[in-house]
């Protein structure tokens, strides 16, 4: 029972800076599904995210494929359309919420911009409206926050508003760069409720953008594994995390702390992650893998689909005949 | 906090205090770095664990207590003395990015240190050597910049330069937490060797409770400036005594598809820290009054330390 027209679906995304960014991209989010973006520096993941909110940096180029927000390729569109889609139809929370909000501004002035521009809303009301905001993300005491500024605020509180501030519009598609990485466990874990929490309410669909498999195993429904700018795996979490298509997710997840025993050695990916202008003849992980043949050198494998899921490898090639 | 095994220990802190602007950032920490083991500072941004860390190599002075190196008060070290132990204990910083001079090569990155102690050019070369392959880098690297290799290699590098002086004690300041999953493993590994072909005693600061628990053999779980509970690790992690170890150990995610998220008690995030009694008493479900009155004093059960006025094992009344 697929929607014929999901919310987001990336078709062969390619980007290009002096080199290949992003090699044939391919993902599909339904309304109110949670897809994790998994990867490495370098994968491809925070990329992705920004192309889906038309934030590319200058000179990187959308060189083929096409990213359909409800069924309109927004690589196509301009600036006024993007003004209409951000915010609306997608926004974002960043991972480093001190940069990301202005730190001349007071909380109040930068929420009720927001609602001035989009709602063309009154200056008290817009403020009434940013601190009921600033509530719906578990800020008890909203109307002094709104006088403060960025760097009076903790950490995990920035990120709090930096998830007001995206929600403000009551997006279809929340995307969620890394939104707890810099933050410690325990508020980590607050901040993962608030953003589930919004979600089951609001019914926004959800990309979030990580690293850790740990945290994806709790609140994602699909998985994407990126590597080297393509994707290596995707499928149901369960299906990923139990069942892993791909020698590259198998070694990630062997290769995570919390699944070391004290006083043996981890299991490790030898290498490093290759850079954009180093990326190997075939297979990009090939020369890392554990299982390789000389045949991965020679061409790129095809994203092969599974039963429930695609897996890049020659050898789910072979098994998909 | 008690002053358990003062005659093995290599490094130990006494009743620390250090405050800034007023405010305190450690309070009465004591601590023993035992030759040879593995001490880890555990806890979340502004408990103090770096300030601990900087304190105990002499880098932050503290305003009362003492640290003490084989017995000795760092206070009291003059001379060449100082510079021996400038030697004997080195820093390893979390970002390498930041910690490496980035108009530098790597070469003079190691030759530095080497020529401050005035170990002469060609042994220097044969040190740096030796200590590049015990890293596990080739001769190639030395020519470049830390922008042209990778941030693996960096901490490799790091890593290398506080071991050409052939310390006694490293102290680890989340020397992972920077790297990808992929190469987080391959620098633990390295360090695990390193650790035990140098025999080397380690201070690791980390707020990762698994690698905690992969490399220390006794930690500090530290709350605002205060050690609210030591002990061995296997005791802390079975049996936490006190609710903020708990709190911790409940926060880290399981990683089974479909689990929930834990469920902690809600941090309080306005809070502000109380003016007396115990720092973690306005996130604590366990709270008394007392606990809003004075800072509980440390206790021992078992082999483990903690303060806390109503402890999570206590014992069974009938």
């Amino acid at each position: 029972m697929i929607d014929p027209t999901p919310l987001l679906r990336i078709d062969g995304l390619t980007l290009h800076a002096s080199h290949a960014l992003l090699e044939e991209v391919d993902l599909t989010l339904q309304p109110g599904e949670v897809l994790a973006l998994v990867g490495e520096s370098g994968s491809g993941k925070s990329m992705t995210a920004h192309a889906v909110m038309g934030l590319l940096p200058p000179g990187i180029r959308v060189t083929a494929g096409s990213i359909e927000l409800k069924g309109e390729d927004v690589t196509r569109v301009d600036e006024a359309r993007w003004r209409q889609i951000r915010g609306r139809t997608v926004s974002m929370v960043f991972q480093e919420s001190m940069s990301a909000l202005n730190p001349v501004l007071s909380i109040g002035t930068q929420l009720a911009e927001i609602f001035r521009q989009r709602e063309d809303l009154g200056k008290r009301e817009a403020l009434s409206r940013s601190r009921d905001a600033l509530a719906g993300v578990r800020i008890h005491d909203a109307e002094g926050t709104l006088r403060l500024f960025p760097h009076e605020l903790s950490g995990g509180m920035r990120q709090r508003v930096m998830i007001a501030m995206a929600l403000a519009a009551h997006p279809d598609l929340l995307i969620a760069d890394e939104p707890t990485t810099a933050l410690d466990v325990t508020v980590q874990t607050e901040i993962l409720h608030l953003l589930m929490d919004a979600k089951k309410s609001l019914g926004f669909a959800l990309l979030f953008i990580t690293h850790d498999l740990s945290l994806v195993a709790h609140i994602a429904d699909r998985v994407a594994v990126l590597y080297a700018g393509m994707v290596m795996e995707e499928g149901a979490t369960e299906q990923v995390i139990h069942h892993p298509a791909h020698p590259y997710t198998r070694a990630l997840l062997r290769s995570r702390p919390s699944s070391a025993t004290r006083g043996r050695p981890l299991p490790t990916i030898p290498g490093n992650v290759p850079s954009p202008s180093e990326r190997p003849p075939g297979c990009p992980f090939g020369p890392r893998c554990e299982e390789s043949e000389p045949r991965c050198s020679e061409h790129l494998p095809l994203l092969v689909s599974l039963q429930d899921g695609a897996c890049r490898c020659i050898h789910a090639e072979n098994q998909s005949g | 906090m008690r002053r358990t095994k003062v005659a093995d220990a290599i490094l130990s802190g006494h009743n620390l205090y250090v405050s800034r602007g007023g405010r305190s950032i450690l309070q009465d920490v004591s601590f023993s770095l035992v030759q040879g083991k593995t001490l880890g500072f555990v806890g979340e941004s502004g408990s103090g664990k770096t300030t601990l860390a900087l304190t105990s190599v002499g880098l932050l002075s503290s305003e009362q207590g003492e640290v003490r190196y084989k017995g000795r008060s760092l206070s009291r070290l003059k001379g060449q003395d100082l510079k021996d132990f400038r030697r004997t204990v080195q820093y390893v910083f979390q970002d390498p990015f930041a910690s490496l001079d980035p108009l530098q090569t790597v070469r003079s990155i190691l030759q530095e240190p080497l020529f401050i102690h005035r170990v002469d050019r060609k042994e220097a070369a044969g040190r740096i050597r030796q200590t590049l392959e015990e890293v596990g880098l080739g001769e190639w690297i030395l020519d470049r910049l830390p922008h042209q290799i990778s941030g693996g290699q960096r901490q490799r590098v790091a890593l290398a330069r506080a071991l050409v002086l052939d310390p006694d004690i490293l102290v680890l300041d989340e020397p992972v937490a920077a790297l990808d999953v992929s190469i987080q493993a391959q620098v633990l590994n390295l360090l695990q060797d390193l650790i035990q072909r140098r025999s080397l005693s380690l201070l690791f600061i980390a707020h990762d409770l698994h690698l905690v628990h992969l490399f220390c053999d006794r930690a500090l779980v530290m709350y605002r400036g205060l050690v609210v509970e030591e002990g061995h690790v296997t005791d802390l992690f079975a049996r936490p005594n006190h609710p903020y170890t708990r709190l911790l150990l409940q926060s880290v995610l399981s990683g089974i598809p479909g689990e929930p998220l834990p469920e902690i008690s809600p941090v309080d995030s306005e809070e502000i820290l109380p003016d007396s009694g115990c720092p973690f008493a306005p996130r604590c479900n366990r709270r008394i009054d007392i606990c809003k009155q004075r800072v509980p004093p440390a206790e021992n059960r078992d082999g483990v330390a903690f303060r806390c006025f109503r402890p999570e094992n206590e014992p069974k009344r009938s």
